[in-house]
């Protein structure tokens, strides 16, 4: 085929060697329907080189432009979204660290709260925290209980009441080992203690 | 002198180090001579006073009568209890609990020169109380109530009254043991245990001072072995300086005795059948509860050392499980049985509690015909 080329070019520029079959190599060249294209197109170079009048050259591509553009794919650029605003696109990846830390955060609150009262142990009675010091010193004053975090009781107002009446039994203790020494006994002396609800009959204070 | 020898900063690290803890070793080692080097100084200007003091009977029946045997551990308490009502002195010590603030108190003592004998104990920390005593009568002043006086024979303090009293009585419940001769308060002490013959109760151990018979040291321990309370003398100074103190004292200004009456003695129905060796009834009535106004009938045990309180009353719905609360030294146990409620309170382990509210019975009574 190049061989076909180099010869039709050289035939056109008139430089055949004497050897070459003209007539044969026309037949040749007009066969091929290409080389009839390519014949046309030296041509033109030819005389578009040589600045020739060139005859009335119509180059119309429109058919093949519109053969191309339908065989082509539809070809469609990618629909700028809202997360692509560059305001929000510098705020999403701290977003995301930061999300990431309150997760993390969240779970080890939850296990340090959750360890806490695993590991504090589960009080079943309530305690005494203000003693009722045995002495001479605040024997007679109210004793408070305060109970812990884990009493497994329902009934606050039983509970409440159990110690309201354990204190009055400490307090009637520490009286009496007061009053141990005298070798009398009272329980009815109003001045010692000033919350004393007692309802009795007969006064013991003679000022 | 680092730089000098151009030692590496490793090696110049290792030697701070063990200069630090060489420094600190010597410290710890020489600051306990220290402190009983000032305490000695302080005590030593003390006894030198009080030496002529203690070797001049004061006329007392008792103390001539007194012999005193050193090796048997209950004349030394008989001694504690001859020295502290005969002799002037005072005393600082603290009351320390594990789990509670040390409390210190002064007490002093006196005989004055008419033969009337004054105490006092006060609380050094805090709004202050101040009980004085007076022959037989004690004068309580307690912040936020008005003082009054009531009759006894010794001042209710953290001190049982017993040992300066009637040391005797322990006898037939404890048992006394001689352990041996230590220093306490920067003097020569004589350490002695009162054991309870039955295990039932707490136990103590004392230090004496060898030459004034004073008690120096204190503690209290439960059935393990665990300290409960003690009590410690920071200082003692026994000398007829203290009796100058109670001159600004005036009879007048004490508060009137309150006289009372005794609630309805009432023998109840039931007794208390365990009861540890040595304990007695030594009170029974009926009353009401302060706060509540409960009607109760309360009973109370002695051993002369410790105080049991026995509550009975009625069932009522907030005790119906068991209930028991250990405060530092006292116990507090109470068991329901059908329509009656028992409440054992008192300076006794749980164990001791929960068989005294168990053993409680009736009388059997005998009907009459």
């Amino acid at each position: 085929m190049t061989q076909q080329q180099e010869k039709l070019s050289a035939f056109i520029d008139g430089e055949l060697n004497q050897g070459d079959d003209v007539s044969s190599l026309v037949k040749e060249i007009s066969a091929d329907k290409d080389n009839l294209e390519k014949w046309k197109r030296y041509h033109l170079v030819r005389d578009q080189l040589r600045n020739e009048n060139v005859t009335d050259i119509q180059f119309d591509l429109s058919a093949n432009i519109a053969a191309a553009i339908e065989n082509e794919l539809p070809i469609v650029a990618p629909k700028r979204r809202w997360t692509e605003l560059p305001v929000v696109a510098s705020v999403i990846p701290l977003v995301k660290q930061s999300g990431q830390l309150a997760v993390a955060a969240c779970v080890t609150a939850v296990m340090i709260f959750s360890f806490q009262t695993y590991n504090t142990p589960e009080e079943t009675t309530p305690f005494l925290t203000a003693p009722p010091v045995a002495g001479p010193q605040g024997g007679l004053r109210p004793v408070n209980l305060e109970q812990t975090r884990n009493v497994q009781r329902d009934d606050m107002a039983i509970l409440l009441e159990q110690r309201r009446q354990i204190n009055a039994l400490i307090e009637d203790h520490q009286r009496q080992l007061k009053l141990k020494n005298t070798g009398l006994v009272d329980g009815k002396t109003q001045e010692k203690n000033s919350e004393v609800e007692v309802k009795e009959t007969s006064t013991a204070q003679q000022p | 002198m680092f730089t000098a020898y151009k030692y590496s900063s490793k090696q110049q690290s290792f030697r701070l180090l063990f200069l630090l803890t060489l420094l600190c070793f010597l410290t710890v080692t020489l600051s306990p001579n220290l402190r009983a080097q000032e305490n000695q100084t302080q005590n030593t200007s003390d006894t030198s006073t009080t030496q002529s003091d203690v070797q001049t009977p004061i006329d007392s029946g008792e103390k001539a009568a007194f012999q005193f045997n050193a090796a048997d551990p209950l004349s030394w308490i008989e001694r504690l209890a001859l020295q502290a009502s005969s002799l002037n002195y005072e005393v600082s010590f603290v009351l320390s609990r594990p789990s509670s603030e040390t409390q210190p108190y002064l007490w002093r003592h006196a005989v004055l020169d008419d033969n009337n004998t004054v105490e006092q104990l006060s609380l050094l920390n805090g709004p202050g109380f101040e009980h004085i005593r007076y022959n037989e009568v004690v004068s309580i002043f307690e912040p936020g109530f008005p003082p009054y006086s009531i009759p006894g024979l010794a001042i209710d303090g953290p001190i049982p009254s017993v040992l300066l009293t009637d040391p005797a009585k322990l006898r037939e419940g404890y048992e006394f043991v001689l352990v041996g001769r230590s220093r306490v308060s920067g003097r020569a002490a004589q350490q002695l245990r009162i054991v309870p013959r039955d295990k039932t109760r707490y136990g103590y151990h004392l230090w004496l001072d060898e030459d004034s018979g004073m008690l120096l040291k204190l503690n209290m321990y439960d059935l393990g072995g665990t300290l409960l309370e003690q009590i410690q003398v920071t200082q003692l100074s026994v000398s007829d300086r203290v009796k100058e103190v109670f001159n600004s004292l005036q009879l007048s200004s004490l508060p009137r005795v309150i006289t009372m009456k005794n609630p309805p003695q009432r023998n109840h129905k039931w007794q208390v059948e365990f009861l540890p060796l040595g304990m007695q009834r030594v009170k029974q009535d009926t009353h009401r509860l302060a706060i509540t106004g409960q009607v109760v009938e309360y009973s109370m045990l002695s051993d002369g050392l410790v105080d049991v309180s026995v509550y009975i009353q009625q069932a009522s719905q907030a005790f119906a499980e068991g209930v028991e609360y250990k405060l530092e030294t006292q116990s507090v146990l109470s068991r329901t049985n059908g329509r009656v409620q028992v409440t054992v309170v008192g300076e006794i382990p749980l164990v001791t509690a929960a068989r005294i509210a168990e053993s409680i019975a009736l009388i059997e009574t005998e009907v009459e015909n």
